[in-house]
């Protein structure tokens, strides 16, 4: 009995560490409650309970005519946890996967594949990144390749979403639609930046479990706004022909770059704008805004305001005769030669100041303004700032270089500088600043602001309206601004322009070529131009083609080489205006043709015989018909190519010489 | 009619049936919670199959304890002399053969069947069998003797207790330290338990030794490394569990946020097992938490108690020690959710979701109601009786 005792003595004295423990564990627990429990307690709150941002969507940005030109959509970055996966699963299926992987993103092979996921598995890679900006579409396929489709827990996919902002027509007008991201802000997007934003919202979350967030409210503790939408001012058909015609004529040209921008006369809208540069592929895409930031000398174009300051101080008229002499006309040492003078026959002799002008004489220009301006040349600069071009136009977009016109007094002002500027050098202006002073000169002297967004809407409801800004109400005389336009219409019909002349619209305009660099004795670089407006007789655009660097092989001049994209334009907006008078030569044309070359059916993409047809009827008929066609000449058609019973397709390029 | 039913089947000391049924039913609270995040990631959010599962164990366990507590309690003395071979086969086996979960090779599968077995559960048990059975047989010199006692006493110590320590240390020393208390209670010499000790600690301190300066040549060896390094150095990443246990138990103040509401459990990794205790205090508060030290401190207290009342040495130290092993595993588990003690892996009796830890803790509940009906019976048919004729295994009264 008493070993008994001493047996249960010994129990208790082993089993009291185990109250004591009882002890220290409740002690330790009232000390973790309340000696550390605050501080604890509010790490946790803070943990756990989170004020999720929520982030607001960016407003689209759509074009005149309702389509979409920047929008945002969800994409994904998918990786893979291959550890996840059970061994005699990965082992089994891996195969299979990477065959569907492959067929999904065929930059790797299903073979190189499935050694990329067994090498990083082995590798004890837990975030194996298999493809980047993937498509909610795609990605609901890629979730049922095999292992994936054994769900997010044992499958492995690991997919992250990402706003990724699109541009449905994707190149074309890039560079006006812009981007707003880290790497800055440019364009529509840039400027209508805060517009298009949105306020994101906030809401408190609680942690349930990793990466898993519940909202604790019914409401938002900030509620989230959605940007709003941009309307801008673009109108994608226009955009389309802009872009395209600038393009080809880049590339028959071999160009460095250029841009081309057709505004609306009345309220400075800002219909289409292309702006393409080489790549060293040679190939073109939307590089810089050119339009916008690129100021140059303008050459000729700016012939237009000197002749506005020589008639508004009624110096002269059109009729005024200036002698262009022998074409070649030196001031201090320095040798102002027209065009023609390398032809060996120089200058047009005694010819009106109209004339002048259509033909761009640089001698006749040059002695006009200088032999007016040349003891007071602050009344021909300060005629020049009335107008207003030596401001910034202060576009919404960035990235507008201000315009340069020197003045008397100015550092670098010297006795060349004003008969320079007569034939636009010493000067330095945008495209888009040059088409400014064009636009008023086809809206009855008011000088429009030009304007890429025409409304801000939210959820279809209109919120601001951009008003059409006048920068200057009327920057010459009625008078001026008739004797202005005849000389323009004149360019087209007897002047330098002649080949843009068509039956389809009427342009008046102004071609200008330009020797960019010409202080460097080696480059011989020249920016061919071509500024104006159509109709002619009741304007309705203005536009503006530059196309620097020319391959001067193929030619160099603004008629030749921006001229026709003008025409292109102006024709391809023109020409399914009148639709009545259309309808009417089609119908007629299309039976002629058929007969003529002997085929019944309509629906044939044999191209008929067009020798001998009228060559305004040819062309509209072919354009309707699909057919990119270039014209040259006026006329009946006398040759075509490809010739009349070529089967081809509707994109073909078919060429007619008129005559 | 009921009653009378009940009171057939249920025998033994009624207060320890009640602390077991009691612990077993709170323990669908806070298992069924703590599961959720579990359930919410794997099963998409069902926490019902998770119930069921526990629920299942539940009943197997009832079963394991009724019939466990049925048999005459000196029959687990020649049944310890049969298990304890086949236990140290099977440790042989999990070790070579186990299923591992955490690098451990600590379960083997029950064949035929999905569901998995911690074999040093098992192995306990028996262990804390036997060793009474041959304490209870030791003579006096056995008793003092280093040499005399290795055979029939250390040995099968030393053997299991290794066959652990490979893949589960913190069970070995356990078992080991659980051990060496029921040789001191068997009246083993004092200054031999020293020695004993003092070499397990030493063979344990060599063991660490070496651990920290071999190379991270099995991943096993390198989770025990930084699980020693840890505790010392206060290692931020190896802290994670231990601090959100400690946010959990600040959470819970009082009364706590109610069954269920607990949120560090999501966080918590083993949420429903190794800190089960802080997601109880999380959502039952510091009067939860009481509660569940008061129940274990009363299971122990009716350890004492069968063990004072048993007549038999055979019976105190079968109660002594199998109570004892449930014991230490309770407040070493509560012990490292307060962050007493470093993170150990044990299992909260009776409460941790977990299969065999519940059966093997009902089975060793069963055999100590055994020896309470014993004792129940002694007092009915020759009370305070046979005292100087200590009963040895080799012939027990049938």
């Amino acid at each position: 009995m008493s070993e008994n005792k001493s047996i249960h003595s010994r129990i208790l004295i082993a089993a009291t560490p185990f109250f004591v423990a009882a002890l220290l564990i409740f002690g330790k627990l009232i000390y973790i409650q309340y000696v550390e429990g605050p501080d604890l307690r509010a790490e946790s709150q803070s943990d756990i309970i989170k004020e999720k941002v929520i982030k607001a969507e960016r407003g689209n940005i759509y074009s005149s005519d309702g389509k979409l030109l920047a929008t945002t959509v969800p994409v994904f970055d998918l990786y893979m946890d291959p550890i996840t996966v059970e061994s005699e699963v990965f082992n089994r299926e891996v195969p299979h996967l990477a065959k569907a992987l492959s067929e999904q993103f065929d930059h790797k092979t299903a073979p190189a594949w499935e050694s990329y996921l067994r090498q990083k598995r082995s590798s004890k890679k837990r975030y194996v990144k298999l493809a980047e900006e993937v498509s909610f579409a795609d990605l609901q396929t890629i979730k049922s390749f095999p292992i994936f489709n054994l769900g997010r827990f044992s499958g492995g996919l690991i997919y992250e979403q990402e706003n990724y902002r699109t541009r449905p027509l994707e190149k074309i007008g890039a560079r006006t639609i812009g981007y707003d991201n880290e790497r800055g802000r440019t364009g529509i997007e840039g400027a209508y930046s805060s517009f298009l934003t949105g306020i994101d919202g906030a809401r408190l979350k609680q942690k349930v479990a990793k990466e898993k967030w519940k909202p604790i409210t019914g409401s938002y503790t900030i509620e989230p706004r959605n940007g709003l939408d941009v309307i801008s001012t673009i109108d994608t058909k226009v955009q389309d022909v802009v872009h395209h015609e600038l393009l080809k004529a880049l590339e028959r040209f071999d160009a460095d770059h250029g841009c081309a921008v057709v505004m609306d006369v009345k309220t400075g809208a800002i219909k289409g704008i292309a702006n393409l540069g080489r790549t060293e592929e040679g190939t073109y895409f939307e590089r810089r805004n050119y339009a916008v930031w690129e100021s140059t000398e303008p050459g000729s174009t700016f012939k237009l305001a000197s002749v506005l300051v020589a008639l508004e101080d009624g110096l002269a008229d059109t009729n005024t005769l200036v002698d262009t002499e022998e074409g070649i006309y030196t001031i201090y040492n320095k040798k102002i030669k027209d065009s023609n003078v390398k032809n060996g026959k120089g200058g047009y002799g005694k010819v009106s100041l109209k004339r002048a002008f259509e033909v761009s004489s640089n001698v006749g220009i040059v002695k006009l303004v200088y032999d007016h301006y040349h003891q007071r040349p602050e009344d021909f600069v300060d005629r020049l700032y009335t107008l207003g071009i030596n401001k910034p136009l202060g576009v919404s977009i960035k990235g507008e270089t201000a315009p340069l016109i020197p003045k008397p007094g100015d550092a670098n002002w010297s006795g060349i500088t004003l008969p320079w500027m007569a034939f636009g050098y010493q000067v330095s202006l945008t495209p888009l600043q040059i088409l400014s002073l064009y636009n008023a000169v086809a809206n009855n002297g008011i000088m429009v602001k030009p304007r890429f967004v025409e409304e801000v809407r939210e959820h279809g409801r209109l919120l601001k309206k951009n008003e059409v800004a006048v920068l200057n109400p009327a920057i010459c005389s009625k008078q001026t601004l008739q004797k202005l336009q005849s000389m323009l219409n004149g360019v087209v019909q007897n002047g330098t322009a002649t080949n843009i002349k068509n039956p389809v619209v009427s342009i008046a305009g102004k071609t200008g070529t330009c020797q960019l660099n010409y202080w460097k004795k080696a480059t011989r670089d020249y920016q061919a131009s071509f500024a104006g407006y159509f109709p002619a007789d009741n304007p309705q655009y203005s536009c503006i083609v530059v196309i620097n660097k020319p391959n001067l092989h193929r030619g160099y001049y603004g008629s030749t080489v921006a001229a026709p994209v003008f025409k292109a334009i102006a024709q391809n907006m023109y020409g399914d205006l009148p639709k009545n008078l259309e309808a009417l030569t089609e119908n007629n044309f299309f039976v002629e043709a058929q007969q003529s070359s002997g085929l019944d059916d309509a629906e044939t993409n044999t191209l008929p015989n067009l020798v001998g047809k009228d060559g305004a009827e040819a062309l509209s008929w072919l354009e309707n018909q699909g057919y990119k066609v270039k014209v040259q000449g006026i006329g009946k058609v006398k040759w075509q190519y490809p010739q009349a019973g070529s089967n081809l397709g509707k994109s073909a390029l078919i060429e007619l010489r008129l005559g | 009619m009921g009653k009378l039913k009940l009171a057939h089947i249920i025998k033994g000391d009624r207060a320890l049936w009640a602390i077991t049924i009691a612990l077993a039913v709170f323990s669908l609270l806070p298992v069924y919670s703590a599961s959720s995040t579990i359930a919410f990631a794997s099963r998409g959010g069902d926490t019902l199959p998770m119930l069921l599962k526990h629920g299942f164990h539940l009943i197997i366990s009832l079963l394991l304890l009724i019939g466990a507590h049925r048999i005459p309690y000196k029959s687990y003395a020649p049944i310890a002399s049969l298990m304890y071979p086949i236990v140290v086969v099977l440790l042989l086996y999990t070790l070579v053969n186990g299923h591992s979960v955490a690098n451990a090779s600590r379960w083997i599968r029950i064949p035929g069947s999905s569901l998995t077995f911690q074999t040093s559960a098992l192995a306990s048990v028996v262990l804390m069998m036997y060793l009474s059975r041959n304490l209870a047989k030791a003579k006096a010199e056995v008793l003092s003797s280093l040499k005399l006692s290795f055979i029939p006493l250390l040995l099968p110590i030393f053997l299991i207790c290794g066959l652990i320590l490979p893949a589960n240390f913190s069970t070995a020393a356990l078992i080991f330290i659980v051990a060496i208390s029921l040789l001191f209670i068997g009246g083993y010499a004092i200054k031999n338990l020293f020695i004993i000790c003092g070499s397990g600690v030493a063979a344990l301190a060599l063991f660490i030794v070496v651990i920290l300066a071999i190379p991270n040549s099995n991943s096993r060896v390198s989770t025990w490394k930084t699980r020693i390094e840890s505790f010392y150095k206060g290692d931020v990443s190896e802290n994670y569990q231990v601090h959100k246990a400690k946010m959990a138990i600040a959470e819970g103040l009082v009364i706590g946020k109610g069954p269920g509401k607990s949120i560090q459990k999501n966080f918590l990794p083993q949420s429903d097992s190794d800190f089960i205790y802080a997601v109880i205090v999380e959502e039952f508060g510091g009067i939860g938490g009481f509660l569940i030290l008061l129940f274990y401190s009363s299971f122990l207290v009716r350890v004492l108690n069968i063990a004072r009342k048993s007549g038999s040495k055979f019976g105190m130290y079968l109660v002594s020690g199998i109570g004892l092993m449930i014991c230490i595993q309770a407040f070493i588990n509560m012990g490292v959710a307060v962050n007493l003690i470093p993170v150990t892996g044990q299992t909260l009796p009776l409460i941790s979701a977990g299969g065999s830890s519940i059966w093997m803790t009902c089975l060793a509940i069963g055999i100590m109601l055994s020896v309470s009906v014993g004792l129940a019976k002694n007092k009915e048919t020759q009370p305070e009786e046979e005292s100087n004729n200590p009963e040895t295994p080799s012939h027990v009264p049938a």
